[in-house]
């Protein structure tokens, strides 16, 4: 028999998680490949280069977690956010007050960052009962600012313009130091919240929030809960990105409130857009790319300036600028030209293949 | 007594600004119903335009405003017809990611072109600083306030009064009946942006002497948001009164609680405005329920 496409004929099969066995394949051959990337890096000589590659690869893993959160909020149910990076400022936030100023333990510190973010989201959620849509994207923006306000009179009450402190986490006698230790607890952050969306949009609360977004009178004559639908998702999506800001303030070791800055925020709406709203591997695609685009660019203009010296004007400190060009342009291009974004071009690429070769 | 009228003053030039910027907001949104985000670093693109136009043209300070609104206009209409023409009838989110995109772009060329050092304008502003009964004002500062109410009576009477103005209101009224009474929808959009964007213009060109000229201008334009939301999103005397009450409260705030109080003060009347009035003072009331 001829497979023209992956159609499921049966209920459990179109509810499973992996649904066909070649992406079980692919899914393993990815994960494999994630455990042994930090080793399979030698120590040589090359050290320093290798260490910005992990460090690289801990930063995309932290706009993968990130990124999947904020896609349950905006691109499941549509309520739109720039208040990313007010919540990973909470998060930081309480992981200062908690770990530094109470003396909790890390393990201890990261949940109750969750769930200082699972209240807090709740509370920053009810005015989306209120107010929608654009007014909405007003009112995280609005958050944003005054969160940013708040950490800044903390941050200057408790330590100072150098920013809030933070010791390397200690679990259970194992000290987290390095980048590529960091890179395992990253890995399993990005992989559980991964695991995390994609069974709740398996389950009834997860479809219900995808209901409200596409019709939300529709949705409530169905017997969905609206209200609680909307706060439910941003509770979530905001206990996961605190709990990524109270890793990322370990990580970084010293945070100041410009590490949260709109633009922040802005990057990782970026991320969902470019990889495609309403999914998972959508927005791994996009953090992805928006992470690892800067250093493509570079290497890119740096070997192309080899040939052409001319192009030397864009390395260095102007290199930054062109990048941001480049970025802006990306968007502007994607939104124009392409809605659906990564996840939409992923999914022509294997219809092309799957019913070439007939393609119509 | 002084110290509270000079603070209102200085608040009522900064409230002119942010009216300049907010006037452009509600053009755009009135006509397209897009909300702009680019509109900060179109004010930072103008403020820019007028520095460079003033510097290699050597030209009086009015003839080089006038140029660099002219050529402004002339960007914003192109930004229309290249950028947001193909994003007609997308999902609002995308449209407004757009002009998130436009704005990092603009501040990126700004910043590739002119680099991130400050600088300061050849023609000042004359800047005496006058005592009136005790209190301070700055000739700036006054100069500025007029201004900027000479331009929004101009451009009431301009929309009241025009044929163009007229045009504008019945798009901005309906859309579809504009349309077909022969009114080119697509014409009316350009012009919008264009008088935004001359509007950007003169409000950098103000911010700028306020201050200094570097890419801050920009981030000052999204303060005019809370200003645009009090006054109603598609409210013309709102986004004055939402101008006004903004740049006093800033000024009011940072000179009595501390200076960086600032963007607190004028996000929390946001987000206090919207669970009060979403609609803004002045703004048209949408009823939506579920």
């Amino acid at each position: 028999m001829i497979r023209a496409l992956a159609y499921q004929t049966s209920y459990r099969g179109d509810m499973r998680l992996v649904k066909t066995w070649v992406m079980r394949v692919w899914l393993f051959v990815i994960f494999a490949f994630a455990l042994v990337f930090p080793i399979s890096l030698n120590d040589g000589e090359t050290q320093l280069a290798d260490g910005f590659q992990v460090y690289l690869a801990c930063t995309a893993l932290v706009a993968i977690t990130g990124a999947v959160a904020l896609n349950l909020l905006t691109g499941y149910t549509g309520q739109i956010s720039l208040g990313n990076a007010a919540f990973l400022a909470i998060g930081a936030l309480a992981a200062h007050v908690f770990g530094i100023r109470f003396h909790l333990p890390f393990v201890v510190v990261v949940p109750l960052a969750m769930v200082t973010g699972l209240v807090v989201g709740a509370v920053v959620g009810l005015p989306s009962l209120r107010v929608r849509g654009l007014y909405l994207l007003l009112a995280t923006m609005a958050l944003h600012f005054i969160v940013n306000y708040v950490f800044l009179q903390y941050q200057l009450a408790a330590a100072g313009v150098s920013g809030l402190q933070f010791p390397h986490p200690n679990i259970a006698g194992f000290v987290l130091k390095a980048d590529r230790q960091w890179y395992y607890l990253f890995l399993a952050a990005a992989v559980g919240t991964c695991l995390f969306v994609k069974n709740l949009t398996r389950h009834a609360e997860g479809r219900a929030l995808v209901a409200v977004r596409d019709q939300d009178v529709a949705a409530m004559i169905l017997g969905v809960n609206v209200a609680r639908s909307k706060v439910v998702a941003f509770a979530v999506s905001s206990g996961i990105i605190c709990a990524l800001g109270a890793l990322l303030a370990y990580w970084q070791g010293n945070v100041t409130n410009e590490n949260f800055p709109l633009s922040l925020a802005i990057d990782y709406t970026v991320m969902i857009i470019i990889g495609g709203l309403g999914s998972v591997t959508g927005a791994i695609l996009g953090a992805l790319f928006v992470t690892l685009l800067p250093t493509v660019i570079q290497q890119f203009v740096q070997g192309a300036a080899n040939t052409l010296p001319a192009l030397s004007a864009f390395t260095g400190a102007k290199g930054a600028i062109f990048n941001t060009i480049v970025y802006g342009l990306l968007i502007i291009l994607f939104l124009i030209l392409k809605p659906a974004g990564l996840a939409g071009i992923w999914a022509d690429i294997k219809r092309f293949f799957t019913r070439w070769p007939y393609s119509y | 007594v002084t110290t509270f009228i000079q603070l209102v003053f200085s608040g009522l030039a900064l409230g002119s600004v942010y009216t300049m910027v907010a006037l452009g907001f509600v053009l755009i949104y009135k006509a397209t119903e897009i909300l702009n985000f680019a509109q900060g670093n179109l004010m930072l693109m103008g403020a820019y335009l007028a520095l460079t136009i003033l510097t290699q043209f050597h030209v009086p300070l009015v003839v080089g405003l006038g140029l660099a609104v002219f050529v402004a206009a002339v960007i914003g209409s192109a930004v229309h017809f290249v950028v947001m023409r193909p994003m007609l009838g997308k999902p609002l989110f995308s449209v407004v990611m757009v002009t998130l995109g436009l704005s990092i772009l603009i501040q990126a060329i700004v910043q590739l072109l002119y680099g991130s050092v400050d600088r300061v304008y050849p023609v000042q502003v004359p800047n005496r600083i006058l005592t009136i009964a005790g209190a301070r004002f700055s000739q700036l500062e006054l100069t500025i306030i007029i201004t900027v109410a000479v331009l929004v009576v101009l451009f009431a009477l301009f929309f009241r009064y025009s044929k163009l103005g007229l045009l504008m209101r019945a798009t901005a009224e309906d859309q579809e009946v504009a349309v077909m009474m022969g009114v080119s929808a697509d014409m009316i959009f350009s012009v919008s942006w264009a008088i935004a964007a001359g509007m950007a213009t003169v409000a950098g060109v103000f911010m700028a002497n306020l201050s200094q000229v570097n890419l801050g201008i920009g981030d000052i334009g999204l303060r005019a948001f809370p200003a645009v939301v009090v006054g109603g999103l598609e409210s013309i005397p709102g986004a004055l009164i939402g101008g006004v009450i903004i740049g006093v409260a800033e000024s009011l705030g940072a000179g009595y609680i501390n200076g960086s109080a600032r963007d607190v003060i004028a996000f929390t009347i946001l987000l206090i405005i919207l669970m009060i009035r979403p609609f803004g003072l002045l703004g048209q009331r949408t009823i939506i329920r579920v």
